[in-house]
């Protein structure tokens, strides 16, 4: 039965078929070129299954019959590997990403080094008290001196209000993040349903398998992952070692402020608690608790001009022969401010160090001489700035190197699944041979057809 | 490796991003003409810009109060090189009437005198300057001399704070000058009145000398205390430059080099946009019919 011609048609059609399905897949590597998370797809073409020998007696021939060829599968080029570091270092960035951000954010807020900021404002306060100290009779250095103090104690609780504004605006932060994962787990649940149906029916999800692992890179960014394969083709997702996705059915996470009601935490809705080990969930999650540092070096900042400050003022005399006066009121950042007697009669600045001594400015320059003592909040306030500066910088840093491992990463990724137009064109250009030559074949058959149909036993007529 | 046009393009843009951004810091430096904008650029140099900042605003304050100092002890100076000259007259009417033989109008005469002088010592004592009686200690807000010549101030002494850990005193409390000038004119008055030539000859000119001496002891003093002054001024005026300078290297963009840095930047970055332009565009479709 070996070679009659409808074999011949038959393998002239498988021809068309194939290459016409191979052009159908570089058009679509083509038309998603620019498409993120694509990954090129290939067609694998192979000689479909040759005719055994048919003869009863089964004489030896010289090969077996081909039939023609056709598509064996299509192919969706990817590394596994390559992913499982690229979202390693998309974890990395996420982190990084946010934390320098956020300590750049408390460095525009600090404003230094400028003319402008808090640690020109306490050295404008105490020059004031040396002003002071020169004119202790003078009403008008005392309102000068109560003027650069309230200055001083409005900078540092705006910095403070700003501060703690910033730090709110982490726990939003938690939250929003919490439900895109919430909302990137349910998608890959739902794709892992769609790819194991069109894996039963022999179908090829390479598509939604693209954009289940696009979902995946995002859900890095967030927190640090990991994957399971299962044999049916859908993943299991695991965050620590609990599992966020497995199969179809999702575990939400859930965020909102603690018992305490102080600060926004995460758990699974199942009860089990959730500390995110990396990515940008962890980054605000401890943005929070960096910029909560930061409020109470500030803090200490203030308390420590309050202590000093009204230490020794309240040793010392004012014009009316007040004594034993604060300053400052307040005990910190928040509610540092000028004391209410101080506001209402100026002559209760305890310039002196003796009652009924409107020319004694000795207490007013013990005052001044705060600065450059061992209680120098101007000093403190630059231990607080060069920590900011280095604990940002090196956020700075790890970013960038984070990054560039990325991109190297991600060209590799690009170099594997990419889609090249030039290769697409070329395989377009062999395709389309091919298909011309096969249906150049099937003209052939048919004017063998033409032979035996019209023209076979026609002899003598 | 397999290089895609998708990778090209994303490489590109990478770069000129990185060169665009390195572009803008350097623009910013030029424009803003400092090399720090916030303390993680260069955190130990912000520190020491902070420093210096707070360094100078104290210098700058004990500039001012050694200004002020200054002429403070030369304005004490000068009222005492007023009454140098004024016991110095006191001296010589006490020896004129000392000499005996002088009629008693010329005796009054020189009395009147010397209580036209009394009269002068106290205001002297009254003196104010930048608004207040440097002679009163720290009540200085009231005349320390009464008319009748009492002392109503105290012993306080005004010092101020001239630079770190150094304070000089500026006040001179009237009682340990004025005082005893006035006591000694008061008995030479009350003796040329009485016509007592011996005691004004024998005691008053004495006492008048000691009286003198003090005067000039203190102001030789005032004028130790201001060359003090000066030397520390000058001294700090010094310091000012020197911080200044330093500050300026620390915080300050050197615009020859920084110009140069932006060129060069600049060249890269067209570079990097040719070819770009050049790179992005061809593939095999524009090769083909």
């Amino acid at each position: 039965m070996a070679g009659t011609i409808s074999n011949l048609l038959e393998i002239g059609l498988r021809a068309l078929m194939s290459n016409q399905m191979a052009v159908q897949v570089s058009a679509h590597n083509i038309a998603n070129a620019n498409t993120d998370g694509y990954s090129r797809q290939k067609v694998i073409l192979s000689p479909t299954s040759p005719f055994s020998n048919q003869s009863l007696a089964k004489p030896l021939m010289a090969g077996q019959m081909g039939t023609g060829d056709g598509v064996a599968r299509v192919r969706r080029m990817r590394d596994e590997f390559l992913d499982g570091q690229y979202r390693k270092v998309l974890t990395s960035v996420g982190e990084w990403d946010v934390r320098a951000d956020m300590l750049e954010r408390i460095e525009y807020l600090l404003n230094e080094p400028s003319e402008n900021g808090i640690a020109s404002a306490i050295d404008g306060f105490f020059s004031q008290w040396h002003e002071l100290s020169k004119n202790p009779e003078s009403m008008a250095v005392r309102a000068s001196v109560r003027e650069a103090g309230s200055a001083l104690s409005s900078a540092l609780r705006f910095l403070r209000a700003n501060l703690s504004d910033l730090k709110d605006s982490f726990d939003r932060n938690i939250a929003v993040m919490v439900e895109e994962i919430n909302s990137i787990a349910e998608r890959v649940a739902e794709l892992n349903g769609k790819i194991a149906t069109l894996k039963v029916s022999g179908g090829n999800p390479s598509d939604l398998e693209d954009l289940r692992d696009l979902l995946l890179d995002n859900l890095s960014k967030i927190v640090p992952i990991s994957k399971w394969e299962r044999s049916d083709g859908m993943v299991d997702i695991f965050v620590g070692s609990h599992a966020l996705v497995s199969g179809v059915e999702t575990e939400r996470l859930m965020a909102g402020p603690t018992s305490n009601g102080k600060v926004y935490a995460v758990w699974f809705e199942g009860g089990d608690s959730f500390i995110p080990l990396g990515g940008k969930l962890k980054g605000y999650m401890e943005a929070r608790e960096t910029a909560g540092k930061y409020i109470s070096l500030l803090d200490s900042l203030a308390s420590r001009i309050i202590e000093s400050v009204n230490s020794l003022h309240r040793l010392g005399y004012g014009l009316g022969g007040s004594t034993d006066a604060n300053f400052f009121s307040g005990s910190d950042s928040s509610d540092i401010g000028i004391d209410p007697l101080i506001e209402e009669d100026l002559g209760r600045i305890a310039a002196a160090k003796a009652p009924n001594a409107p020319g004694d400015g000795s207490n007013a320059l013990d005052i001044a001489n705060i600065i450059g003592s061992k209680d120098d909040p101007a000093e403190l306030f630059r231990s607080i700035l060069s920590r900011l500066g280095i604990e940002s910088q090196e956020a700075r840093n790890s970013l960038e190197a984070s990054k560039v491992v990325e991109g190297q990463i991600a060209n590799h990724r690009e170099a594997i699944s990419g889609v090249s137009l030039d290769e697409e064109i070329a395989a377009l250009i062999s395709y389309q041979r091919a298909y011309s030559a096969a249906a150049r074949f099937i003209t052939i058959v048919d004017e063998m057809l033409d032979i035996i149909v019209n023209r076979l036993g026609l002899v003598g007529r | 490796m397999r290089i895609t046009s998708k990778m090209i393009a994303y490489n590109i843009l990478e770069n000129i991003e990185l060169n665009v951004e390195r572009l803008g810091r350097l623009q910013d430096m030029i424009s803003s003409g400092k090399r720090i904008k916030r303390p993680s650029d260069d955190p130990v140099a912000a520190t020491r810009i902070a420093s210096m900042r707070s360094t100078l605003t104290r210098l700058e304050q004990y500039k001012r109060n050694l200004d002020d100092g200054i002429s403070w002890l030369q304005f004490s100076d000068s009222v005492l090189g007023n009454l140098t000259d004024l016991i110095a007259r006191i001296k010589e009417l006490v020896v004129r009437g000392a000499n005996g033989g002088l009629p008693q109008e010329s005796m009054n005469a020189i009395a009147e005198e010397l209580k036209q002088i009394r009269k002068e010592i106290i205001s002297l004592g009254n003196s104010s300057y930048m608004g207040r009686f440097i002679f009163a200690g720290f009540k200085s807000n009231e005349k320390p001399f009464s008319e009748d010549g009492s002392y109503l101030g105290d012993s306080g002494v005004i010092r101020w704070g001239m630079s770190p850990g150094i304070e000089v005193d500026l006040g001179i409390p009237g009682d340990r000058i004025f005082s005893p000038v006035i006591s000694v004119l008061d008995s030479a008055i009350e003796d040329v009145e009485k016509g007592r030539t011996e005691e004004l000859a024998d005691e008053r000119v004495g006492e008048l000398e000691g009286a003198l001496d003090l005067v000039l002891r203190v102001r030789a003093d005032i004028g130790a205390r201001t060359n003090r002054l000066e030397y520390i001024k000058q001294k700090m005026e010094n310091d000012v430059i020197n911080i200044q300078d330093l500050l300026s290297k620390e915080e300050d963009v050197d615009m020859a080099e920084i110009i140069m840095k932006f060129q060069l930047q600049d060249n890269v970055y067209r570079a990097a946009l040719a070819a770009g332009a050049r790179a992005i565009i061809p593939s095999l479709v524009d090769f083909l019919k």
